[in-house]
Formats: C-alpha cells, structure tokens, sequence
C-alpha cells in the first residue's frame, strides 16, 4: 500500500493526503476523516510521519570530506548546508585531511552526537566500519563511486565521462602526442580520470602517443613535474592535468623555460578554478558541478532520514555529468569566446 | 453545452487549456492563480537538482517576439515541496517539467514531483537557452533510456516537451514512443537573438536566448500538423496561441490541448478565463457537442506539396486602381506584370503574370483576386 493508493481509494489527490498528514487544519474535516478511514482500512502507516512524531531527531548532519583546499569542495558544502537549512538542520563541516585516521574520529565524535545521518565524500574507511555505523540506525550517502557494489547510497560525477570528453576535445584539436597527469592524493578519481583518458584514446582516429604521469595537485607539484620534463626534453604536445593548480605550475615553468602555450605546448586541466579566465591563455577545465552534487547527495540522506517511503524505491546512485568549459590554453581557436560544451 | 473534456494520453482535462512551463509557474502560488482561472492542467517551471539562479534581466521583448533566457525554475526542491502543501489543485491537472543531465538525476526528480502530488511529469529534454552539453537529445536510444527509467521510477503519465528541431527526425520520435511516451509538448521556445545594435556592435542580449511569441505560431501549427499526421501521439500544442481563435487553429490542425506561454506576459491570468469562455462559446454557436469533434478537423483539407493540382490561373484586377502613394503590388511583383500608366492607373499584363498570388495578398483594399485562363499567346509560348 502507497500513498498513491491510499489517495485514489479515498478519491482524493497525493497532495491532499501529504497535507492531511502535514498539515490537518488545512484540509476540510470530511476530507480528512474520509482519508484517516481509507488509511485505516487500509492499514497504512506513513513510516516518515511515525518516525518523526516517536523519534527524537537532533536535526544535525555531518559532512565528512577529504580536504577544504578548492572551490569545488566549498561549492559540495554549500549545496549540502542549503538543502540542511532548507529542512531546518544544522551541518558538522568536519575536515579529514584525506586520511583514514581522521576520518575515523570524526564518524565516532559524529556517532557521539547524535547527528540524525551522515555524508562521506571519497570515504577511506572499510566497509565494516560503514556498516556499523549504519547498524546504530545513522543512515549515510557517500560522495564518489567507490563501493558502487555494495549497498550504499552515493552520488557521484561521472569522471570517466569527464576525462574521456576533454581527452576527445584535446584529439579534435589534432594533437597526437597527448601525457596525462594525475594526482597523487587521489585514488578512485584518478583511475576513473585514467579510465577515460584511455577510452577517448583508443577511439581517436591516429595513433596516439599517450603516457600517464603522476604528481601532488599543488601548483608546486604541476611546477616540479614541467622541470623534469623538460629537462628530459620530453615535454607531450599536449597535457591533461587532475587539476587546474598543476596546470597553473606547468604553465609557469613552460613560461620560465621559453614554451608557449598553446602553440608549443597546449594543456587543459580536470578540475576548474576561479582563476582560470585570469590566467594567460585562459585554462581549458572541466566544470563540475559542485553544488548540484551536495545537493542531491544531501536530499538523498534526509530521504533516508525522513523513511519515507520513496526513498527506498529511489534508485542508490545518483550520477552527475561535468561540462567542459572551453578556453584558450588547449589551443581552441574554434570558439572566439569561453564555451561550456 | 458542448464538451470541453479532452483525453489526453492517460490523462483527463476538463478542458484543453493548459498553461505552459515556464517563469509563470515558478512557484505554487503562480499556478494556483491558473488554477482559479480554470485552466485544464497547469505545468510548473522545470525543476532541477539545483536551483538555478536567474540572470537578471531574463526577458527581452521586441514587440510581438519575446525573448527569454531563465532556464529552469529558481525554487528548490524543498521549497517546491513546502510551497506545494498549501496549494489546492481542485479539478485541474498538476505536470511537473523536470530537468536532469543523467538518467539517475531525472529517475529522482520524477519520483519526487510524484510525491509532490503531480498528476504528470514533463520532461524537458532540451532547452534553446544554455550549452550543448545541457542537452539530452544525444541520441534516440539515450533518449529512450532517460524516458524508460522514468516510467520505470513513477506510476503516472510521463509526457516529453519535444523542441521543434527534434520534430523532424523520425527515429527520436519513434524512441519516444516506442518507450512509451503517448503524449508531447510541441513546440518548445526556438533559439533566437534580439538583434543587434550595430552601431556599437553589440548584440540586444548577451547570449541565445528561447524565442516564442505570435511569430512563431505558423511554426507551432506545422510542427502539431506534422506530428499528428506522422505519430500516434497525443499532441499539446504550444507556441505563439494568443487566444480561443488560436487555439482552434492549433486543435483543428491535431493538436488534443493546447498551452499558452509568452502570451501570460500580456494578459496574465485573465487569459486563461476568457480562453475557457471564448471556446466554449465558439463551440455552442458553431453546434459541436464536443471540443474534441474539432481536434484534427482541418487536417483533411491540407494538401501534399507535390499533390498541389497545377491551375492555369493569374491575377484579375476586380476594380479599377489608381492608388499611386500604395504601388506595393506593383513593387512586389518579381515577374513585372504589373504596370502604372499615368491617367489609367494600375494594370496587370496577363501574358507576364505567373499567377503567383503575391499582389492579391498585398492589396490593402483587396482588389486583386487569381482567377482567369492565361491569354493563348502565353499558353503558346510555353
């Protein structure tokens, strides 16, 4: 028995019966009595409404992510802290460094406090520690594709497409000498990234000559990386970066060394930056978007949260598409000006 | 009284008024003041993931076209679902427009409206207004699993917006249908620039913007005769309708419903209650029983391009013309068979004409009218 049921049996709409248990003044005492009857024969509990009226909820969430150090992490926090304030909650922003240590205290601080549910972006912990949680009854969505296999709840960006979109962008330019650079603090991203570098590559209509690098995402890292290539003068025609940092690093040393870009060197990056149309040549990124997905994956707790019915039908993944924003530095002479494709 | 009921797929309206998705349904109570207007079904502005926030300013009007460039509805999910708890459909249809960039992201969407009381979910699939990459219309078969999943994921009908580009190509239509879409919107907004002011190079409106408006209604009224000529789909026609008169237009051509849109930026809600007054006026005086006798009455009186019978007919003047300040029918005639002899006055020289019909669509005081068998020195000539 559904909602949808209860509503057709007492001839009535969805909405009509979402308001006689939400707001009951609203609706008029025959409609009323005339659904609480058709729930009764029925024998039809609304789970989400039980669980509120018995349960004592804190109305607190955590947010248990990786790093603080991008504008994409601050745009996830944002969409997460909207649909929490939307629903009257408040959010732990609780910051692990990337390491499975941290991220264990905070889950167990977390626990302590009773927050009603739990979100964990790029998750480093076993999957016995996740379970136990979820046995406590503290429902929890991750961010990211990882542990897709097993029962959870997660909702993530589709990076295979991502890196395969902006690698096909780099071979309709015609380059055919295309190096990947990865980062070395990311681990499921990374072998997605890769995962669709070689995808678009195996389908580009030359040959081509690809190789795959890694090195820290910091703009020291992108810097460090271009020195040693180009003192080993095997700088690619063309480089893919994990994120705009070590683009921002490459194009520094490329500058110091003498290396135009586009023209010598042509690079566009995995991640985005609220620098990249400030740069020069303005940086070809891939835009994610960041808050849709703290959104979702927030909607996606409180649905658990809440029991409603519906959130058990809903499917356990949510998957999310990034853009390209086309600029300059990949070598684009195409589009005269920046272009989200 | 006639009938205004119409079957719409699996949906009932009480009558084929319909309001559009757009920035006029942006929030519950935009659409409850339809409702009380007495539209058949109201379809809220597509809801996404994300609100979107709205460019500022999002409308450009040049006269009758009309410019927009909001894509989707700036209320969020949560605030849909507040708002919505207060309003009170009564007999109207509720359709959510949803938008989503995954199959997984519109899946969600739709069981949500679902919950949020809606009788129908539309899917806008492609918008005149943003990147490419906003767009579902890949490929037919992705289009296919965006609708299945869709279907898979709610218990009511699931309608598809269908922009006029996608009109054309039978193998999507043929995908929307056979994953078991019965009813489509038709036509979404065309993509359009204002203008440009070209003194300063500048173009009216800094990006493309959704171009609708009475310019676009023979394009509408095409597109509803085309696909109801080509497909089993129930069709809401939408695009340019300003009124009952229009609205006629579009049913008589196939269309089951039809949706005002731009048209709300002039006359509001009041619209919607004439419109609903005017048809059912129409009907009772003109003896229909039913608004659904009319739907597709046109249709038998149009033509194949290539089955247009060849007339030997050219223009007769039926009146005497010496309207020099006027000339337009002699400016326009491409074939110079129209001649001003001074004292005279106008004359068509019927061995030139080619019967084109031109002059008589241009004469002001409608003088001019095709009619006639050609000279024999024409009829010689070819």
């Amino acid at each position: 028995m559904n909602i949808r049921k209860i509503a057709e049996r007492a001839g009535v709409s969805v909405a009509t019966i979402s308001r006689v248990l939400n707001h009951p003044d609203l609706v008029s005492p025959e409609t009323r009595e005339r659904v609480y009857a058709v729930m009764k024969e029925n024998q039809y509990t609304p789970n989400w409404f039980a669980r509120n009226l018995t349960q004592k909820q804190t109305r607190t969430i955590a947010f248990i992510y990786p790093s603080n150090d991008s504008t994409f992490l601050q745009a996830v926090a944002d969409g997460v802290e909207i649909v929490a304030l939307n629903k009257k909650n408040l959010v732990f922003l609780c910051h692990t460094n990337g390491t499975a240590e941290m991220e264990r205290e905070y889950l167990e601080l977390m626990v302590q406090r009773n927050v009603d549910g739990i979100i964990l972006f790029s998750s480093r912990l076993p999957q016995e520690k996740i379970e136990q949680v979820a046995g406590l009854g503290i429902p929890c969505v991750h961010i990211g594709r990882e542990g897709a296999d097993t029962e959870r709840k997660n909702c993530y960006i589709n990076y295979i497409d991502a890196a395969a979109k902006l690698t096909d962008h780099m071979i309709q330019l015609g380059y055919q000498q295309i190096y990947l650079l990865l980062d070395s603090m990311l681990v499921n991203e990374a072998d997605e990234i890769k995962e669709g570098f070689e995808l678009a590559a195996s389908k580009a209509p030359t040959k081509l000559e690809t190789d795959v690098y890694v090195a820290d995402r910091s703009m020291q890292g992108g810097m460090l990386f271009a020195h040693r290539m180009i003192q080993a003068g095997k700088m690619p025609r063309a480089l893919i970066t994990s994120s705009a940092r070590q683009a921002f690093g490459v194009m520094k040393a490329a500058r110091l060394a003498g290396i135009r870009i586009p023209e010598d060197l042509a690079i566009a990056s995995m991640t985005d930056s609220s620098v990249s149309t400030l740069v020069d040549p303005p940086l070809t990124a891939v835009d994610r978007p960041g808050k849709r997905l703290g959104m979702v994956t927030a909607r996606m707790l409180f649905d658990c949260i809440e029991n409603r019915e519906f959130a058990t039908q809903n499917a356990q993944h949510v998957e999310l598409l990034a853009k390209l924003a086309i600029r300059k530095s990949c070598g684009n002479r195409k589009f005269i000006y920046e272009l989200f494709e | 009284m006639a009938d205004l009921s119409v079957k719409l797929g699996d949906l009932e309206l009480k009558n084929p008024v319909m309001v559009a998705a757009g920035p006029w349904t942006r929030d519950p109570a935009s659409i409850q003041r339809y409702v009380d207007a007495g539209a058949g079904a109201v379809i809220t502005e597509s809801i996404t993931m994300d609100a979107n926030q709205a460019s500022r300013p999002y409308l450009y009007r040049n006269g009758e076209q009309i410019f927009n460039t909001k894509l989707h509805s700036t209320l969020y999910l949560e605030q849909w679902e507040e708002l919505a708890a207060g309003m009170d459909m009564r007999d109207c249809k509720l359709i959510c427009s949803i938008w989503g960039s995954t199959v997984t992201e519109v899946r969600y969407l739709s069981n949500y409206v679902q919950r949020l009381g809606a009788d129908a979910v539309e899917l806008s699939l492609y918008a005149p207004i943003g990147s490419r990459n906003q767009s579902m219309c890949t490929s037919a078969e992705h289009i296919a699993d965006v609708i299945r999943e869709t279907m898979d994921a709610v218990d009511i009908p699931v309608m598809v917006k269908l922009p006029y580009e996608v009109s054309f190509f039978p193998e999507v239509l043929q995908a929307i249908y056979d994953a078991g879409v019965k009813t489509v919107s038709s036509i979404d907004a065309l993509r359009g620039i204002s203008g440009v002011d070209i003194e300063t190079a500048t173009p009216n409106m800094p990006t493309y913007g959704g171009y609708s408006g009475t310019p676009i209604r023979p394009v509408a009224l095409a597109t509803t005769a085309m696909l109801r000529q080509y497909t089993p789909f129930y069709i809401c026609g939408c695009g340019g309708i300003q009124n009952a008169e229009n609205a006629i237009e579009q049913m008589m051509l196939g269309a089951s419903a039809f949706q005002f849109a731009s048209a709300l930026f002039s006359r509001g809600e009041r619209l919607i209650r004439d419109t609903v007054n005017d048809l059912q006026n129409w009907l009772d005086q003109h003896g229909y029983r039913s608004v659904e006798e009319i739907i597709g009455l046109a249709l038998p009186r149009m033509t194949a391009f290539e089955a247009i019978p060849i007339r030997p007919i050219y223009a007769v003047a039926e009146k005497e013309c010496d309207r020099k300040d006027c000339d337009l029918c002699r400016q326009g005639c491409i074939y110079q068979a129209i001649e001003y002899v001074k004292g005279k006055g106008y004359r068509i020289l019927e061995d030139r004409c080619e019967g084109c019909g031109h002059c008589m669509s241009v004469c002001p005081e409608n003088k001019i009218r095709l009619g006639g068998i050609p000279p024999v020195s024409y009829r010689k000539r070819n």
